[in-house]
């Protein structure tokens, strides 16, 4: 059999090469292709976790810990369920002990008007439904600096993409921070962006119904929202302007740590804490916080932004069960997840007037979100409706993304 | 030797004699023109004496023919020459031989005496002192003899078919070694051998066309000589040539045969007889014209089959020798006018002539029309139109030969010789050695691969590479394309040591992985020990990777050179002092990295520049002295997307760059021929520098080194089947763990962490044995001590507690070379090889190894600038322990080799880390790792066809690798729960196979495919959702495998297109990698974007690359 496929070969190339004198010349043939692809892995999961998550901070706001039970196995990936009916205390100082109070599932609320203090210890205590209890280590609240200096550079090629694969152009933050010397900082950088919105309500199928029962534009307003209107097709879409001022608020994804290791006492320049990118060409404001964290803190919340965001290297580390600062007290094995710490923060806010900006449309934040222009119930033949006026404008309502409130720091 | 002038000189003889000559005329001719072989004195003229009566005396010095020509009414153009015996005293041509001679004569025949060598030696009263060499200069003598008259047959009225040779006792073994061994200008048409007595006329190999044979013995004193010619003569016989054999039965000492009394005539009348019914007696002078010799094709010795003694017809076709075709044409007719003409020939090996029965002849490819076999003689026959037609032959174990010619109006005789396979050097990449009978190689577990047929596999974008050469062997693999290192049976990649020209490369790959660092130009041997490492080499726990560069040509000067997709390379050989002192000088540039992104658009944001050179002069002293010294150097540079970013440095882009320079010099002395010292100092610093620009465009540097200095001397005694080497060794240690060198930064600050010091010392002896044929043992012992020294700052940490900062009681300042930690063991190596016969071995070896230097990281692969440490208080030394038992067989000739060996490793004090490990410019980087144990064992199979036309390789390997670590019970102590967890390049089951095809001088094809089982990684066990955002939650270590990985390549190479040899060579290489696109993972992440996690795979070589590359040498 060799000497058949042999002989073949012989065939093929000895004819050509002694025969005819046929050589190949080839150049170079390359083919391009992408090297990431999105990958479907089956993967076994069996995991029941006690979620933690809260920061004790010194800001004037409500603060609250969230307290959440993620389960996976193999036949639902992720099911988080809210720790219902705990009983949460927080020790400060080692001695006043602070009851929370659940306000909406699985979160907890400090009492109004609770404010960290720099210098301050915490604890964490809480006891599950089902007589669990767990504990958290004494966190220690440090101070940390103000921001020296916020500011924004226009980047026409941000880091994301859009459909067709073009990236969108950015304005990428900068913060300048000047780090105190002879002692050991660590931060966290979040933020969250306002983004002025004008549409506040879409239907599909149905319309939206505000009803005044006082006098129109002033009095009081029935808001019944979207009402199922089967005459209309299946995906019909109808958007309403907003009544009134609208911003959509969005935060920060990535977790962002820093640390003075090599920097200490030193300005840091240049640091970008954000990536935002133009939506639309209306200004923005960026609230930029900076929280100072405690070593353990800081640790975790780099392995964790190692093991979910830096990933896809050449040299990734190997990924490892993070380890928070919660355990049980009866069973010491069992990993809690979530980092009960008390952090300082120092806010700065950041208009981002976008008048260098070249892209982007004026109110296009509709647009980039929902991927499609707005549709006004006036645009349909047979309007408007003879079965009464409905209000063609929308109430803004507000909750963790949307506030219709003016921003503080808006008109600075 | 200038026929011109012995023509003259002979037609000066001639011409004189004609002028008054009797019917006896003699000439004598020098048969050299330059001084002959073997003659110490200066060659005289020849003396000539015309003596009418026959009787001469003249002394002779040289090696000559003394001619006596019969009357030319008489002369019926057969020749003999005739070859007497040495045992003569005095110095002249014997009574016997000149009375013969007479004989001849006087029945027509031409006679020439041949005053051979041995002859001369006696002669001249050296005595029979060195009859091999004497005989085999006298060998030279017939033929040269036979040439002559050949050459000069018409002038000397003789047929060049009709030369036949007669000899006397000493001349007769000539006579009959010359009956035996020919080519087709000297070969002798008939022999004749007259008492000769002794043991050398055996008989080698009666050839087809032998001429035919007349022997006449005595049985005289011994049986022996009888018994032996009978022998002969039977060979003779079976072979189907002529042969006529006399054995008198008259006693004592042959007196009847050989002297000049009358007993003489018995048996010369008796040999005209035979010469008579020959033909030889026939008048039939040679026409005018004829010079060459010719052979007549006679029709019935092709055709028969049985083994009948030719009477008539002496002479049958010369042997073919060289493996071009001998075209004769024929004067009768062809069988088969209407279809065709008739081709036929005979296939022979072209070693030995003998015919080759049963090999497959096919024309034009077209089997089932024209195609035959070979008959038990070699013969074959086939019809043919007229035209152009290719002849292959094919036969086992032979390399194929094709052949075209042209069938006109005539039949033709093509004939075929064929080369053993057997008898070419060894062709594949890779081979176990063997035992070496001088003892000079360890026995077990080492691979030796060939770099010139390295050069032949297909190769990633046209480089050459080592690294990915040897993943092809067993028991070789890497955690994926990208990887910056090679996995041997187990081991880390750090625990190679990669030796080049005996200094140690830290980094081995240049641009991440993708190409290694060894100049392919100027390798000389590269040798892989992964079994039994013998005791000279230690200091790391796997295996030793011992790579050494070629002297420089110390002769001729050259120049090659290459040109590729990604490096141009260029060395030179120059010699300075010829014989005595030369250099190489070798070096390779990459700077197309404009060119990757066309390749593949994930390496568009790349920007890799590498190069290295490599300097090495060698210095022959004098016959016992040699000076070597190398100095390499090589320089990368890469800027990649798929690497991270100097954490906590507000950086726009990270650059990494990594150099080092690599010294040796060596000095080597032969004190006896069996006792040698060689000592060797060698200096390497390897320089690693993560650079990152700032907003302000100031760059900060993180830099770390590692600086080895070590000087080492061994003595060699070599027996005959023992070796003994004893040897020292000092190495020092220098690391830098990491500086951050701020530039002009306002915001960095200098920050530094301490530099280790150490000292590695080391005495080992190595004792390598052969007792009988069966059993090889190699037994050695190293000891080797390890100091960490100051200065150094020594933490003491709470005992049961994870090693933080929050555990420290106490700490100690050491100061400039005081010893802080010792560590130090014996390192056993024991090989034994026992053989169960000819083919086949057992062998069996134990190996430990201590490893005091080694790298700290956790990444899937090691970074360029990974940290480097040494043990110290805290890390202790990993001690390695392997055992090896293996099965080696050859097949066919050494053809066909077999390797099947399983391997059982227990490694303590593996480096593994907590999770969340840093070590950039950690000063305490106890506080981050973890110490354990890892356990290995597979079995590697390998088949290999060595030589021929098709060469190539099958292997398989089943190989496990689980590491446990458990220094407490909390996340931070353990890994994995404590559990067995399987090491990143744990990859139970691998094929390698490797097939390169010779089509002839000029083409070669190559393919080599690859599979493996996919590398571990882990997976997330679960994912938890933190406010609104889901992140994974990994549970285990490596608990999933990333999909199989295969793949195929392809090469052809291309020599001398032009087809010409001229000083120049070149050589194309036309690559595609990667043949059938096969999308290999190189790993599988998972990553948080917008809230959600998403699984990615990357792969780094997901389509086909083809590339050309050009490679030339000039000299």
């Amino acid at each position: 059999m060799m000497e058949n496929w042999l002989a073949l070969v012989d065939q093929t190339v000895w004819q050509k090469l002694t025969y005819g004198r046929w050589y190949i010349l080839l150049g170079m043939v390359v083919v391009l292709q992408g090297c990431i692809e999105a990958y479907d892995p089956t993967l076994s999961l069996n995991a029941n976790l006690v979620v933690v998550s809260g920061i004790v901070t010194d800001l004037a706001e409500p603060q609250t810990i969230s307290l959440s039970r993620s389960r996976s196995s193999s036949d639902s990936a992720s099911v988080s369920t809210p720790i219902q009916g705990a009983s949460v205390v927080v020790v400060v100082n080692g001695t006043e002990q602070i009851r929370l109070l659940e306000k909406q599932p699985g979160i907890y609320n400090f009492p109004d008007g609770f404010q960290g203090k720099v210098g301050s210890t915490y604890q964490l205590r809480f006891q599950t439904p089902d007589g669990t209890t767990y504990e958290s280590s004494t966190e220690t609240m440090v101070s940390v600096p103000s921001i020296a200096k916020t500011y924004d550079q226009f980047n026409p090629e941000g880091p994301k993409k859009n459909a067709n694969g073009l990236a969108v152009p950015a304005n990428d933050v900068y913060v300048d921070l000047q780090d105190p010397g002879g002692e050991r900082n660590f931060y966290l950088w979040r933020w969250r962006l306002y983004e002025t919105q004008v549409w506040c309500a879409s239907c599909q199928q149905g319309r939206y119904v505000a009803v005044d029962i006082g006098p129109v534009g002033s009095g009081p307003i029935n808001v019944l929202g979207c009402v199922r209107d089967t005459t209309l097709s299946t995906f019909n879409m109808f958007d309403y302007p907003c009544r009134g001022l609208c911003w959509d608020i969005f935060y920060s994804t990535d977790i962002d740590v820093f640390s003075d290791v090599y920097s200490n006492g030193q300005l840091q320049v240049g640091h970008k804490v954000a990536s935002v990118p133009i939506y639309q060409r209306d200004p923005a404001l960026i609230v930029v916080e900076l929280l100072s964290l405690s070593p353990n803190a800081y640790r975790y919340y780099k392995l964790f932004a190692d093991q979910t965001q830096n990933t896809g290297t050449l040299a990734d580390s190997p990924p490892a069960p993070i380890v928070g600062n919660i355990r049980n007290l009866s069973n010491s094995a069992e990993n809690v997840v979530g980092y009960f710490s008390a952090a300082s923060v120092s806010v700065s806010r950041h208009k981002i007037g976008r008048q260098d900006v070249t892209t982007g449309i004026f109110q296009g934040l509709f647009y980039a979100t929902n991927g499609r222009y707005p549709n006004l119930e006036s645009s349909l033949p047979g309007n408007p409706s003879p079965f009464g006026g409905a209000s063609t404008s929308s109430i803004c309502v507000p909750n963790r993304n949307r506030t219709d409130q003016l921003p503080p720091g808006w008109n600075d | 030797m200038n026929q011109l002038y012995m023509g003259k000189n002979i037609l000066l003889l001639w011409l004189s004699l004609l002028a008054g000559v009797s019917a006896y005329s003699q000439t004598s001719t020098r048969l050299y023109k330059e001084r002959a072989l073997g003659s110490e004195k200066g060659g005289s003229e020849v003396a000539i004496r015309i003596d009418s009566l026959g009787k001469l005396s003249y002394l002779l010095n040289d090696s000559t023919l003394t001619a006596f020509l019969p009357d030319s009414k008489k002369a019926t153009g057969t020749a003999v020459l005739i070859f007497p015996d040495n045992n003569l005293k005095s110095q002249t041509i014997d009574s016997l031989s000149l009375n013969v001679a007479k004989r001849l004569v006087d029945t027509g025949i031409a006679a020439f005496i041949v005053k051979h060598k041995a002859l001369q030696q006696s002669l001249s009263g050296t005595g029979k002192a060195d009859s091999l060499s004497a005989a085999s200069q006298a060998l030279e003598d017939g033929p040269r003899a036979i040439e002559y008259l050949r050459q000069h047959a018409t002038g000397l009225k003789i047929q060049t078919t009709r030369i036949g040779l007669l000899g006397f006792g000493a001349g007769g073994e000539l006579v009959l070694q010359l009956a035996q061994r020919y080519v087709a200008a000297s070969r002798p048409d008939f022999v004749a051998s007259v008492n000769t007595a002794n043991q050398s006329v055996s008989t080698l190999v009666v050839p087809p066309d032998a001429p035919a044979l007349w022997v006449v013995i005595t049985t005289g004193d011994t049986q022996q000589a009888a018994i032996q010619h009978t022998q002969l003569y039977q060979h003779w016989i079976k072979a189907g040539r002529s042969a006529e054999l006399h054995i008198y039965a008259a006693g004592g000492n042959g007196k009847t045969i050989d002297q000049s009394g009358e007993s003489w005539t018995i048996w010369i009348n008796q040999l005209v007889n035979w010469l008579r019914t020959q033909g030889y007696l026939d008048r039939a002078l040679p026409t005018a014209g004829q010079s060459q010799a010719q052979t007549v094709v006679p029709e019935k010795t092709l055709a028969t089959n049985e083994a009948t003694t030719v009477v008539k017809t002496s002479v049958a076709k010369a042997p073919v020798t060289q493996s071009e075709p001998v075209v004769f044409r024929k004067k009768q007719p062809s069988l088969n006018q209407a279809s065709g003409f008739r081709i036929s020939g005979v296939v022979r090996d072209s070693a030995t002539g003998q015919p080759l029965a049963g090999a497959a002849i096919v024309i034009d490819y077209r089997k089932s029309l024209t195609g035959t076999t070979t008959d038990s003689k070699g013969y074959y026959s086939i019809d043919l139109p007229p035209g152009e037609h290719l002849l292959v032959a094919r036969i086992i174990g032979y390399t194929p030969v094709r052949k075209i010619f042209q069938v006109r109006s005539e039949p033709i005789t093509v004939n075929v010789a064929m080369v053993s396979v057997a008898s070419q050097l060894e062709e594949v990449v890779v081979t176990t050695k063997g035992f070496d009978q001088t003892v000079r190689q360890p026995i077990l577990g080492v691979n030796q691969l060939n770099v010139n047929a390295l050069k032949k596999l297909p190769a990633v974008l046209g480089e050459v590479d080592l690294l990915r050469g040897l993943q092809m062997l067993p028991g070789v693999s890497s955690v994926g394309e990208a990887s910056n290192g090679v996995n041997i049976r187990g081991g880390t990649t750090d625990q190679n040591l990669i030796l080049l020209d005996e200094t140690p490369i830290f980094n081995p790959t240049h641009m991440f992985g993708l190409f290694s660092v060894f100049p392919s130009d100027v390798l000389s041997t590269v040798d892989l020990y992964k079994g039994n490492v013998p005791a000279r080499f230690g200091g790391r726990a796997a295996s030793v990777l011992d790579v050494s560069l070629r002297n420089p040509n110390l002769e001729q000067f050259s120049l090659s050179g290459g040109v590729s997709v990604v490096s141009n390379k260029l060395t030179a050989d120059i010699p300075i002092v010829k014989g005595k002192l030369g250099v190489l000088v070798s070096g390779r540039g990459a700077f197309n990295d404009f060119l990757l992104p066309v390749i593949s658009d994930k390496l568009a944001n790349i920007k890799a520049k590498f190069g290295d050179v490599v300097l090495k002069a060698f210095w022959r002293m004098d016959d016992k002295n040699t000076m070597t010294f190398m100095g390499y150097t090589s320089k990368d540079a890469f800027q990649t997307d798929l690497l991270a970013n100097l954490p906590n440095v507000n950086g726009t882009a990270t650059r990494y760059d990594h150099q080092t320079l690599n010294l040796m010099a060596r000095w080597f002395r032969s004190i006896s021929p069996r006792l040698n010292l060689q000592t060797t100092g060698t200096y390497v610093h390897y320089v690693p520098r993560i650079l990152s620009p700032e907003l302000s465009g100031n760059v900060v540097t993180l830099r770390s080194s590692v600086l080895q200095r070590q000087v080492k001397s061994s003595l060699n005694y070599q027996l005959n089947n023992q070796k003994l080497e004893l040897g020292v060794s000092g190495t020092h240690y220098r690391v830098e763990p990491g500086t951050l060198l701020p530039g002009q930064s306002e915001s960095v600050n200098y920050v530094t962490t301490p530099t280790e010091n150490a000292l590695e010392l080391a005495l080992y002896a190595d004792y390598e044995r052969s007792l009988g044929d069966k059993l090889a043992v190699s037994v050695g012992l190293r000891y080797s001590h390890f100091l960490s020294l100051g200065p150094l700052l020594v933490r003491r940490y709470r005992p049961g507690e994870t090693r933080d900062e929050f555990s420290v009681i106490d700490s100690i300042q050491y100061g400039a070379g005081q010893i802080t930690q010792q560590y130090g063991g014996f390192e056993p190596r024991l090989g034994i090889r026992y053989s169960l016969g000819p083919n086949a071995s057992l062998k069996f070896g134990y190996n430990l190894m201590r490893q005091y230097l080694q790298v700290v990281t956790n990444t899937a692969t090691p970074l360029p600038t990974s940290r480097w440490k040494t043990s110290d208080p805290f890390i202790k030394p990993q001690v390695s322990q392997l055992l090896t038992a293996g099965y080696f067989l050859t097949m066919k000739d050494n053809i066909y080799e077999l390797t099947l060996e399983g391997y059982w490793r227990s490694t303590q004090h593996i480096i593994d880390y907590r999770p969340g490990a840093d070590f950039l410019l950690q000063p305490y980087p106890e506080t981050q790792l973890l110490q354990g144990k890892s356990k290995a064992y597979g079995v590697e199979t390998m088949l290999s066809k060595k030589k021929g036309e098709l060469t190539g390789w099958l292997n398989y390997t089943y190989a496990r690798t689980f590491n446990q670590v458990y220094e407490g019970a909390t996340v931070e102590q353990n890994v994995n729960n404590g559990n067995w967890y399987r090491a990143i390049y744990d990859r139970p089951h691998t094929v390698n196979a490797n097939m390169t095809i010779d089509v002839d001088r000029h083409n070669s094809f190559g393919f080599t495919f690859s599979y493996s089982t996919g590398r571990p990684y882990s997976s997330p066990t679960g994912y938890v959702t933190i406010e609104g955002v889901q992140y994974p939650y990994y549970g285990l270590r490596n608990n999933e495998r990333l999909p199989a990985y295969h793949r195929l390549d392809f090469t052809w190479n291309i020599y001398n297109p032009s087809m010409r040899n001229r000083r120049w060579e070149g050589r194309w290489a036309f690559t595609v990698y990667n043949l059938y696109a096969r999308k290999n993972a190189y790993s599988i992440f998972f990553k948080t974007e917008s809230g959600k996690t998403n699984a990615y795979m990357l792969q780094i070589f997901a389509a086909p690359i083809a590339s050309l590359s050009y490679n030339f040498v000039f000299k």
